[in-house]
């Protein structure tokens, strides 16, 4: 008897639970479509991404040698600096899966997507269901947030973490958010840093009680930290600058945010000036949209904050009283076709993401371990493809980068042979790769100018592969 | 039935001054064979190919040998919607004309919700009717901004009706939906409503909460209409979208020509000179109207000086926006006069008033629109076309001027070089000096190389060519130029 009467309160909780969150099914349903999309239309075989080769590069020499020392391949060889958390646990579940590096991470980033976004609906608790339903589907259309979650990066499970570590926090369960806490320098002490000065805010205006042990543990967390680091030889990552159309997706951002979201967030400033909790939110997006021009990578985190501003500045509009009925209701849904058109039309445009699966193709071309010169961008991938490469985005730690940007310069625009050969000798590359986009524009703007030029001249080159996107030359030894 | 006896005065004037602006603008368009502009000629051949496909045209074989087009087809639809109904000459040839005529009722209209004075909301529409730019601009071309202009100061004069009548939101609605959907210049009217919000706010002036909810609603809808339509463009160009993909030269030579000077001849002298006197006496009135009128020409001159209008365009704008404002001025003089003690003064000035319309508005849009007569394709150019299409090969490609592209396709039916679509266009810049290369240098090799280049087989040479880039030299070489077409001059490239 007792035990039917057990199973009817769960059932009824279950069924209450369910009508309460019903509707959030449905974005998570939505947010499942979003974010296996990308992956559903991409035509190519590799996955999208550049920094994302660097992982996936690790991961597979971490799974063969789990202690790394060195990265023969970026820069023709250096000591490894960068934090490598990320690979690491790519390198364990792939190892202990027998997945493949890249399917582990297109698992584990959807998985950490569906929690992040569950995390974040559990840490709006307090607030109306329908705001939350409008935050959280903001948030899944945004651009940012599909990236992180599709295309592998180093950001998405420190996210994640900071997520789980903030709503344990606000559940109050200190100890846990504390274990949690010290998987974070694993993953770049930057992160920490923020999003530890993001708790102290939190734990200064809302549990004051709590504000000093607060800062005593994250000045512990960052000791511990730095001593992670400095044992595994790894730096203070900063990021790559970003121009403010770098955070439009509209405009053609790699991971920005929606045009129609960003709107929203500034017509927000309208209603909410005086409101001074909506203030502190402002601030915290205003702090991370101005460090996000010099930490590319702040973005992703902007991107929660942007879909709460927005969410808050979408709930005003919907739930004031309009004096047209007719204006507020079109306007309310030209709003929701804007924030979807955004998601929708970046998930079709990440179909057209680098790499091609031709370029890889082109790359085994070249024998393993040569010298490559190409433009840094493609560093990555030359890289991937098992060859040393002359330069990646990776600059941080490189103690030549200056002249060797200028070197870069100049063998890409003299016309002077003698300058180049020796350019090309005292590096030892032996091998140059072209695409179409340093053609178009990264580079050179029309045929004939610099290296081009001598490319199809000189007798110093020898011609190993062309087609219509992409060319191998070798270099030839005098 | 309608008692015509009971029409006032003031009404007869109106359809009069319509039906003079109407019946020039006919009297010139009539004359030409074909159009004046080149966007006319592309606007034209891609309406036909929505009669004939029903759909709009995306991979267009002509434009620059072939190449993706963008465009928003809502002028297309429309002008195939009225061909169903009307005959194509009809269409393509008074219809525009009469769109842009309208202009004068709205204007009126918007002027006597500016001043009460009658005869001066006449005068407005009188000098509406012969802006010079607008005069030229639209003569005698499907041009878009035919539709845009009138309808963007509709919307306006419904802004000033809200105060009253709530029931116009509808049109508002419908009217936003058109104009948004026509062209990207349709941004200019949020960017008005922003301004004239802030010169509310500035004056401690409450706004009306149906029209913040407007401005709302448009202001979103032109977004989202702009970033569906030119998606690909955002992307494919960012900001440069702005200028259309429009080679940097060409963009330079738009602002090679705006100066004071160009200003008072382009709008005219009354407008300027009362619209800006107008505007000082609504501030220091405080009236809202002329907040509004003056966000149009605030968001006019920000975007012209921040070179993302063109000037033409912006000028268009600028010159109807002025001539409302500048009854307010006129009224002021007129108030002012009246209260000297000069003979006959309202007399006198009214003839000065006449006087200056026709000088400084009347007689520049009448040379101007003399001058586009003279540039535009006479049937001589045409009989070329007819020769072109009926002599060469299909998927020949004919040179021709970048004005003439266009042209071309429409009455040649055969590949262009480039065109005045710059949009998306493939190596716009490029192509635009490489043509400019072959149209004016000395040396053939050079130009055989470039001509080869674009697999150039024909190339036709009309008199506004020679008249721009002088005669061809090389042309003469008999060796590799065969004059096929005797006037104008079709050579077919045998080397």
């Amino acid at each position: 008897m007792k035990t039917v009467s057990n199973e009817c309160i769960s059932n009824q909780q279950f069924i209450r639970f369910y009508a309460r969150n019903s509707l959030f099914f449905i974005v998570l349903l939505v947010a499942i479509a979003m974010l296996t999309l990308p992956y559903v239309m991409r035509e190519q075989n590799s996955p999208p991404g550049d920094e994302a080769y660097y992982y996936y590069r690790f991961a597979n020499e971490i799974k063969q040698n789990p202690v790394i020392q060195k990265d023969e391949l970026s820069f023709g060889g250096r000591d490894n600096f960068m934090p490598l958390g990320w690979a690491y646990l790519l390198a364990g579940f792939s190892y202990a899966t027998g997945f493949t590096v890249e399917t582990v991470s297109k698992i584990l980033l959807f998985l950490l997507g569906l929690g992040s976004l569950i995390l974040f609906y559990l840490i709006l608790e307090g607030y109306k269901q329908n705001f939350k339903l409008i935050i959280t589907s903001i948030l899944i259309l945004s651009p940012s947030f599909i990236y992180l979650f599709t295309v592998n990066n180093r950001i998405a499970f420190p996210i994640f973490l900071s997520l789980l570590i903030f709503y344990f926090i606000l559940s109050e369960k200190y100890l846990l958010s504390f274990v949690l806490s010290l998987f974070m320098p694993f993953f770049g002490i930057l992160n920490l840093l923020l999003f530890g000065i993001f708790i102290l805010f939190l734990f200064y205006f809302s549990k004051r009680k709590h504000f000093k042990k607060s800062v005593l543990v994250l000045v512990l967390l960052l000791i511990l930290s730095s001593l992670v680091n400095i044992y595994l030889g790894w730096s203070v990552v900063g990021g790559n600058e970003l121009s403010f159309l770098s955070f439009i997706s509209d405009f053609g951002a790699k991971y920005g945010f929606s045009f129609f979201a960003f709107l929203l967030v500034c017509f927000g400033l309208l209603f909410f000036w005086r409101k001074k909790s909506y203030i502190l939110w402002y601030s915290l997006g205003s702090g991370l949209f101005i460090l996000s021009f010099k930490f590319d990578w702040l973005i992703f985190y902007l991107g929660f904050v942007i879909a709460l501003l927005a969410g808050l500045s979408f709930f005003n509009l919907y739930s004031r009283k309009w004096e047209s009925n007719l204006v507020g209701n079109l306007t309310l849904w030209i709003l929701i076709c804007g924030l979807i058109f955004s998601g929708v039309s970046y998930v079709h445009e990440s179909d057209n993401f680098e790499p091609q699966d031709q370029l890889f193709t082109v790359l085994e071309k070249i024998p393993d371990g040569s010298m490559v010169f190409s433009h840094y961008s493609n560093g990555f991938w030359i890289e991937y493809a098992n060859k040393k490469a002359f330069s990646d985005s990776f600059f941080t730690g490189i103690s030549d980068m200056d002249s060797r940007m200028e070197d870069s310069k100049e063998i890409f625009y003299s016309r002077d042979l003698k300058v180049t050969k020796t350019i090309l000798d005292k590096y030892g590359i032996d091998y140059i790769f072209i695409d179409q986009s340093m053609k178009n524009g990264k580079v050179w703007n029309s045929d004939g100018e610099g290296l081009l030029f001598l490319l199809e001249i000189s007798k110093s080159f020898k011609l190993v592969y062309k087609d219509e996107s992409f060319s191998v030359w070798e270099v030839v030894s005098s | 039935m309608l008692d015509l006896k009971k029409v006032r005065n003031e009404t007869w004037m109106l359809i009069a001054i319509f039906s003079l602006v109407f019946l020039v603008r006919l009297v010139f368009t009539l004359q030409m064979p074909a159009f004046s502009d080149d966007s006319s000629f592309i606007i034209q051949r891609y309406t036909e190919h929505i009669s004939q496909e029903g759909i709009p045209l995306i991979q267009d074989p002509l434009s620059y040998g072939g190449r993706s087009v963008l465009y928003s087809p809502f002028l297309n639809y429309l002008l195939w919607i009225l061909d169903f109904f009307l005959p194509s000459f009809v269409v393509f040839k008074i219809l525009p004309q009469l769109f842009i005529s309208s202009l004068v009722i709205l204007v009126y209209f918007i002027a006597k919700e500016v001043n009460t004075n009658e005869t001066l909301a006449l005068l407005a529409a009188l000098l509406s009717g012969f802006i010079p730019i607008i005069f030229v601009k639209t003569l005698n071309s499907i041009s878009v901004y035919s539709l845009m202009i009138p309808l963007l100061f509709y919307l306006i004069y419904i802004m000033i009706r809200l105060e009253r009548d709530n029931r116009l939101i509808l049109h508002f609605v419908i009217g936003s939906f058109i104009l948004a959907a026509l062209h990207p210049s349709s941004f200019l009217l949020p960017i008005a409503l922003i301004f004239y919000f802030m010169f509310m706010v500035s004056e401690s002036f409450s706004i009306k909460t149906v029209k913040k909810e407007i401005m709302f609603f448009l202001i979103f809808l032109v977004l989202l209409l702009q970033f569906l339509l030119y998606k690909q463009a955002f992307l494919q160009h960012g900001w440069g979208i702005i200028w259309g993909n429009v080679p940097m030269d060409v963009v330079s030579s738009y602002f090679e020509e705006i100066s004071i000077l160009n200003m008072f001849y382009t709008i005219g002298v009354l407008p300027i000179l009362f619209g800006f006197i107008g505007i000082v006496l609504g501030f220091y009135r405080k009236k809202e109207n002329i907040f509004l009128l003056s966000g149009v020409i605030m968001s006019t001159l920000l975007l012209l000086w921040l070179r993302f209008l063109e000037p033409d365009i912006g000028l268009m704008f600028l010159g109807v926006a002025l001539t409302v404002v500048s009854i307010n001025g006129l009224d002021f003089f007129y108030n002012y006069l009246l209260k000297t003690k000069i003979k006959n003064v309202d007399r006198f000035f009214s003839i000065i008033l006449i006087g200056g319309i026709l000088i400084f508005s009347i007689v520049p849009s009448f040379v101007a629109s003399y001058n586009v007569v003279q540039d535009s394709p006479d049937n001589n150019d045409l009989e070329a076309m007819q020769w072109i299409r009926d002599n060469t090969p299909e998927d020949a490609v004919v040179l021709g001027d970048v004005d003439e592209g266009g042209f071309i396709s429409q009455y040649g039916k055969r590949k262009n070089v480039m065109d005045t679509n710059f949009l998306l266009a493939p190596e716009a810049s490029q192509r635009f000096n490489d043509l400019s290369i072959i149209l004016s240098t000395k040396s053939e090799a050079k130009a055989l190389e470039l001509m080869k280049k674009y697999n150039i087989k024909y190339v036709y040479i009309s008199d506004k060519t020679i008249k721009k880039y002088g005669e061809l030299v090389y042309i003469n070489d008999e060796n590799c130029f065969k004059r096929m077409h005797k006037q104008p001059a079709v050579y077919k490239i045998l080397c």
